[in-house]
């Protein structure tokens, strides 16, 4: 790099090369400094191409097709040990396409943006307190023309078997829904439940077909039903949520309904106009308000449901749903890296 | 249908939205009508990607109700809007029917006591209604708004466009 000029601004597209439209730097697909500009005016051992690609990012690595990178520091364990819990649960959202791929974005993405902390939006991602107040309106909708009443995980009865579970490195995920065998054939067809038992076994496959859950991947990363989520911080009280919708790769046509539903339902509650996301981004911004209105009030509370956690045969945290267990695991991660770089320092 | 008759077809339309006669403007819509506001800017199928709002009519009245009701979160204080309508163009599309092109320019405020210099939000639009003549009344078959800024970060549309 010589100025450091980012060198593509397209989302997608094709190219050749990547050019720096500043002094002609060119750059190989790979990142490799194929060429500068005007290379007469540079003396012999003034620049080594070889030494001036565009930056590689110190660490990828990637599961079941989705590629994890950290760009300014190596991490101190390897992804999988990152992953831990979560591999199973990457599985199970995988696995529900017969191909056991899943299409991100090539259907769509919002990009949202909200006037908050972006770890606001990292908790909401897995927030099972709130559904029944923020979300009553969408709720009313769904039970309306849908016939269903999407309350009942959320009552906080801490009957339902739904839990809230810190799995380790940050991660955590709230358990939406754990469909019985009647529920999963009123949602899916009997040839398709038997094509994902073909294609990757009864267990796999049911596994699955059961669960719905929100995973969120320590620090910014949320898996969704029907969506990958990224939320970018801008500035302290500034973020950008990219929601990219996910598509069953390689559904046989006679499925296709299966597709046709992830996108109504999806567009239904999420995106900046639905019946679901914009209540949660208000919520966001007026805790943001809040919270710098009073400086005298250092904290927020977390704490529902502490006192009561239970820790399962794999190691982790978990309480109801409603509780908070899963919201709190990223402070646990957060505070181990901020006194790790303190040290550091 | 001429431009003439278009335009005030269109102004009629916008003038129900800015004052907030929201029962007025869904009449406007045919039975099987959509309301369709699609995400990402390009030619896509909206089956195969997803939109903003992809409305049928019992979905459209849902979010009218939920506009008007007290548990929609995004609305209080609730948006005022403006609808500024031009460059209309018409096209016949046989008997009773006609595509009209327009561009929108729609601005939207919300007055929050709590926080300070409210943004006023600006989304200018290509606007396509395709207008059915039903007992003497024209009314709305589709109305597809294709936002300039689809593909742009966006902080709330909670409100109709």
């Amino acid at each position: 790099m010589h100025r450091g000029a980012t060198v593509c601004p397209y989302e997608k597209g094709e190219a050749k090369t990547f050019t720096c439209p500043y002094h002609g730097w060119e750059y190989a697909l790979d990142g490799k400094l194929e060429a500068v500009g005007l290379p007469k005016g540079y003396n012999e051992g003034e620049i080594d191409k070889g030494q001036l690609g565009l930056r590689e990012a110190a660490k990828v690595g990637s599961y079941r097709g989705i590629i994890f990178a950290s760009l300014n520091e190596v991490p101190d364990i390897s992804l999988e040990a990152k992953l831990g819990p979560a591999l199973p649960i990457l599985d199970a959202y995988m696995d529900l396409s017969p191909t056991g791929e899943i299409e991100v974005g090539k259907s769509g993405v919002y990009k949202h943006a909200y006037r908050g902390n972006w770890k606001i939006q990292v908790e909401g991602s897995v927030e099972g307190y709130h559904p029944i107040f923020t979300h009553h309106s969408a709720f009313e909708t769904i039970g309306r023309t849908m016939g269903i009443n999407p309350k009942g995980s959320f009552t906080g009865s801490l009957k339902t078997g739904l839990h809230g579970r810190d799995l380790g490195h940050g991660n955590n995920i709230c358990e939406i829904y754990n469909y019985t065998d009647e529920q999963i054939r009123q949602r899916y067809p009997q040839a398709f439940i038997d094509l994902l038992k073909d294609a990757h076994g009864e267990k796999r496959a049911m596994a699955a077909l059961h669960t719905r859950f929100n995973l969120v991947i320590f620090p910014n990363l949320a898996i969704l039903e029907y969506q990958f989520r990224v939320t970018r911080p801008v500035q302290v009280d500034l973020s950008e949520v990219r929601i990219y919708h996910t598509m069953l790769k390689g559904l046989p046509e006679e499925f296709s309904a299966l597709n046709l539903r992830r996108v109504r339902e999806h567009e239904f509650f999420y995106g900046p106009a639905a019946f679901g996301g914009p209540d949660d981004y208000v919520a966001f911004e007026r805790i943001q308000q809040g919270l710098v209105a009073d400086e005298e009030a250092p904290w927020v509370l977390l704490n529902r449901g502490y006192a009561t956690e239970q820790v399962d045969a794999e190691g982790c945290r978990y309480g109801d749903l409603t509780q908070e267990t899963q919201q709190r695991a990223p402070y646990y991660e957060y505070r181990r890296l901020m006194a790790r770089s303190a040290e550091a320092a | 249908m001429n431009r003439n008759d278009a335009e005030s077809f269109l102004y009629h339309e916008a003038a129900l939205l800015d004052h907030k006669r929201f029962d007025e403007w869904f009449d406007l819509f045919c039975d099987d009508a959509l309301y369709w506001i699609p995400a990402n800017r390009g030619d896509y199928d909206p089956r195969e990607h997803v939109s903003f709002v992809y409305d049928n009519m019992t979905l459209l009245k849902e979010r009218i109700g939920r506009l008007q009701g007290e548990h929609c979160h995004a609305q209080p204080p609730p948006s005022s809007t403006l609808h500024t309508v031009s460059n209309v163009e018409v096209e016949p599309l046989g008997s009773a029917r006609v595509r009209v092109r327009s561009n929108a320019v729609i601005y939207e405020f919300r007055n929050n006591a709590q926080r300070r210099f409210c943004p006023l939000q600006t989304f200018p639009a290509f606007c396509t209604h395709e207008l059915r003549e039903e007992d003497g009344h024209w009314r709305i078959a589709s109305k597809k708004v294709v936002l300039l800024n689809a593909d742009g970060e966006i902080f709330d549309l909670s409100f109709l466009l």
